[in-house]
Order: C-alpha cells, then structure tokens, then sequence
C-alpha cells in the first residue's frame, strides 16, 4: 500500500494525562479516511502533532517520505489544514486572505488570482465582496477549504469540518471534499459517522489514544456483516419450531415472535436458513438481514 | 524574506485598517501641538483664571519649557498609549487562532515574530516623527529656536527607549496566551526597574535613564558620554529580547 501518512508509536501527554498512547496508523495516497473517535479522544492533537503545532513526547510522523519535527514548517508545504474553527483576518475579503496565502506559498505569483477565482469558484464564494468579519459559519468553512487547497496539498487534514453547519452547508462541504479526491489525499475528523460513510474510503477509530479499528470501509462492513439474521413469525409455535431446528447450527437469541441468528457467511447462512424454512412449511411474516453500521461498528469498538 | 515581506506588508495594512495608524498620529500629532502650546499660553491662561485684583508674576515661557511638555507627553500618556496598542502584538493572534493557516503553510516562525517588531517600530517612528517635527515647528515659531545637540540626544534617546519597549512588549506578547498575563509580567520587569532607578549609579547604565532623564540632557547635567552605557545595554538588551523571542515563539505549541 502506498501510503502518504505513517504514525509510528506516538504518544502525547498534557500535565501528565495521557491523550495518545502508542498510536499507530497509515493513510493510504489517494483516499479519503475518516478519522472518528469520542470527544477527547485525541483527534485533534494527533492533527496538530502531524502539522507540528505541538511536540511529541515519543514517536515518530512522516508526511510524503518526510520527518514532521515540532516547530520546523518545512512539511507543512505538503499539507493543507482546515481547523475545526477556522480563524481569518477580520477585515479583510475571502480575495485578499486568499492573496496573502498564496504570496506566502509562490514566489511567483503571476497566476495566483486565475487559481485563487478558481478555488473561490469551487467553494462557492464568487463575487462575495463583504469582509470576512460578516461571514457566516458555513462561509468561513468554505472559505477555511479553499485557504487549505491554496497550495494544491498532496494531503488535506481537516478537523470536524461539518460538525457545527446545517444540512445544507454540511452537503456542501462533503461535495467539495469528494471533488478533490483525485488530487489530494483527505484526512477527515468528524463526529457524524453517517458523513463517514458516504464519502470515505478508509475509517481509523481512536479510542483511549490509540487506533482499536482501521481499515478500508467496504471490507469492514463485508467483516462485520457476519451480522444478524432477524426472523419473525406470525404464531409463536413456529418460532418454537424454528428455533429447535437451527438451534445446533448457529448462535441466536428468541422472543415469542421473532429469533434472531449470529451468522457468519451472510449468504452461505441466509440460503440455509431460507432452505430450512421452506422444507418445513414454516412462513416468516419478516425475513430482514441487519448490516452494521458504521455506527455500530464505532458503538462496539468504543464500548 | 517572502515570508518577511509578505508579513510585513499585511502587519502594515492590519495597522490602517484596524485603525492603530489613525489613532497614533493622531495622538502624537496632538501631543506635538500640544507641548509647544501649552509652554506658551499657560502663563496667561493661569493668570485669566485668576481674579482681576491679583496677578501672577511668572518667567516668560523658553522653549525648554516646550521640550519639557514634550518629553512628559510622551513619556507618559505616550507610554500608555503604546502599551495598550501594542500588548497583544502576538497574543492576541494566539487567541483568535489566526496565525494556525498561515504556520501551516510553512511559513517561518522567525519571519513572524521579526515582521511583527519591524511592523511595530515603523508605525512608532512615523508617530514620533510626526510629533517631533510639529514641536519642532512651533517650538521655533513660539520661541525662535530650531534645534540644540542636546534636544536631538534626548530625542534620539528616547526614540531608542520606545524600540526597547516595543521588543519588551514583543517579547511579553510572545510568552503570555492572554493580554492579562502579559500586562502582570510587564509589570513585574518595569515596577523593580523603576525602584533600580533609584539608585544614583544606575541611571548611567538602565534603559529608563532614556525615558525619565531627558531634561537632564537638555540641561547638560547628563552628555552624550554619560548615556552612552545605558544606550549600548538598551541596544543589546533589544537583540536579546528579540531573539529570546524568536526562540520562545519557535517552541510554542500552538
């Protein structure tokens, strides 16, 4: 796998409470991965340790081949960030922050306001001449993406982006951040797990300042879907039924009117059940396979 | 130096559009007015105040009695002024998050905390010059007297004085996460200083001989040889503030 992002046993404390301990974890070039866990969790330090905002007390980070070292910039060249609250210059316009980005990041900047109307465009802020002062959340969000693209980034780190916009503005910024996944590698901190799984590629769950579950979505979900089996029946005698004739088979647990099955191979499992079913005469009134969520997984993991 | 100059550049327009350009000359601009005016009129306007039976009988006003105005202003209400505009030079930029996107597009630290003072010592030397030059002026049309060796060595003092503030405030600035902390740990450094200065010999070697001693300069009770100890160790006392700074600045975890 060729990764963009590898953490090797870090560990950070603050007045001697440990938030990450030994926490591992790589990001694929190329994808976007959600990076989820409780409040407190440790997300945003572990942002802040790979921008090298803040010092390490042990392990190491590289970004692009590169060793991140606290307080030498030199990585950040490869990163764009978007902070939880993304603060800006008051007085100035979403045109002319942007200019002061980009005459921070070229030496050359002939071509700046040709990239920087296309990033506004992007984000939605075209022809938006008020200062920035009397932006809205959702605005300075946007604005917050194109600040962080401004220096075309091989990876893009941003902190709860959607976590404090209505529906609209959080569509809004998930659209943007699944437009650039073919240029630029997404890390994307979030608490809504339901945006995770609509736009993420790979999910990391910090929990007590380590990684408990990494992985690519797609596959998890496939692990996990072992999921549960709900059968429910319209006269108890034939759950009765049922249930004795699975009972040496598979794991469940049963009701008056419904039994549900642990199964291992989803379809392999469903088909025996189904054939066991009809051999028997027996007619559920709700035959329902329960994937798990994201959520649940996160829910279990977290427990 | 793009970092520098681009930094530089938006401290100096910071300054026009948050209005501390306006409010500096302003006030300097005043105070320059100010001095030479009140040298000249306080005489009459004491004695206006006064009831028609009864005179005070003062010397005529000289233009010492303008420089001296001048110095007071500014060392004191002037003092005040560049403390509260300049105290939250880099913390304030701490608390509001704003300096986050711009550090992590790799801009250096060093480039930031230089470009702030540079940005600093430009808007108070425009200031002060602003003001020397108006007590200049009327200091010349109210008593006929341009400039003496002496009046510019305690101008110049001064100026240097204000340059050790402005990277004692940097340097305050850059250690402390809010305003608050960094007005008590200013206090703490000028409050013993001030006691420091008490002491006989110690206005030959301190930084305050260039705020509080400016008439001594005039009146020649102080020359250029005597000062030139505490100017030497205010000139290096503003390198080590600046790099102490720089190094504090570059392991502060933001």
């Amino acid at each position: 796998m060729n990764t963009i992002l590898e953490i090797k046993g870090l560990s950070k404390s603050f007045q001697q409470q440990s938030v990450l301990n030994n926490l591992n974890m790589s990001i694929p070039k190329g994808s976007i991965y959600g990076f989820v866990g409780k409040n407190g969790a440790g997300k945003t330090t572990t942002m802040k340790l790979i921008l090298g905002l803040i010092c390490a007390d042990q392990g190491e980070i590289t970004v692009c081949d590169t060793l991140v070292t606290f307080g030498n910039t030199n990585v950040n060249k490869h990163i764009g960030y978007l902070p939880d609250v993304p603060a800006f210059y008051d007085y100035m316009t979403a045109k002319e922050y942007l200019v002061l980005c980009g005459k921070l990041l070229y030496q050359n900047n002939k071509t700046i306001h040709q990239y920087i109307d296309e990033l506004l465009e992007k984000v939605g802020l075209t022809n938006i001449k008020q200062t920035i002062g009397s932006y809205s959340r959702g605005m300075k969000q946007r604005l917050g993406i194109a600040q962080a693209l401004i220096g075309k980034p091989d990876l893009l780190i941003c902190d709860e982006p959607t976590s404090a916009l209505d529906p609209n503005g959080r569509r809004d910024i998930l659209s943007i951040l699944n437009s650039i996944k073919d240029q630029t590698t997404v890390i994307f901190s979030t608490h809504i797990l339901s945006d995770v799984q609509n736009i993420c590629d790979y999910i990391g769950i910090l929990d007590q300042g380590h990684i408990v579950l990494e992985g690519n979505i797609q596959e998890l979900e496939k692990q996990t879907s072992q999921s549960k089996l709900s059968i429910s029946f319209y006269y108890a005698k034939d759950v009765t039924t049922c249930y004795d004739l699975l009972k040496n088979q598979f794991t469940s647990s049963q009701t008056t009117k419904e039994i549900i099955y642990q199964l291992n191979d989803v379809d392999k499992d469903s088909l025996y059940i189904m054939n066991t079913l009809v051999n028997h005469k027996l007619v559920p009134s709700q035959f329902l396979l329960q994937q798990k969520t994201i959520e649940d997984i996160f829910l279990e993991v977290t427990a | 130096m793009n970092y520098f100059t681009t930094f530089l550049k938006k401290e100096l327009i910071e300054y026009i559009k948050n209005y501390k350009l306006l409010i500096m000359i302003a006030l300097f601009s005043f105070f320059g007015f100010l001095s030479p005016i009140t040298a000249k009129y306080t005489p009459d306007l004491l004695n206006a105040f006064l009831p028609d039976n009864m005179q005070l009988i003062l010397q005529d006003s000289t233009w010492i009695d303008s420089w001296q105005q001048f110095f007071k202003n500014i060392s004191q209400i002037g003092l005040i002024v560049i403390i509260a505009l300049f105290i939250g030079m880099m913390n304030r930029e701490y608390q509001n998050g704003t300096l986050i996107n711009l550090i992590t597009k790799g801009v250096s630290r060093t480039s930031i905390v230089l470009a702030k003072y540079v940005a600093a010592i430009a808007l108070f030397t425009a200031s002060f010059i602003v003001c020397t030059i108006i007590t200049i002026l009327y200091t010349y049309i109210y008593f006929d007297l341009w400039m003496t060796n002496q009046i510019a060595i305690a101008i110049i003092s001064m100026y240097l004085f204000y340059c050790f503030l402005l990277a004692l405030l940097l340097f305050v600035s850059t250690i402390s996460k809010k305003e608050t902390n960094a007005i008590l740990f200013l206090l703490l450094i000028l409050l013993p200083n001030l006691v420091i200065m008490m002491i006989p010999d110690a206005v030959y070697y301190h930084p305050l001989t260039l705020l509080l001693n400016s008439m001594s300069m005039i009146n020649q009770q102080l020359l250029l040889k005597d000062i030139l100890p505490s100017i030497c160790i205010t000139i290096m006392l503003i390198i080590t503030l600046l790099t102490g700074s720089v190094i504090l600045f570059k392991r502060k975890e933001l």
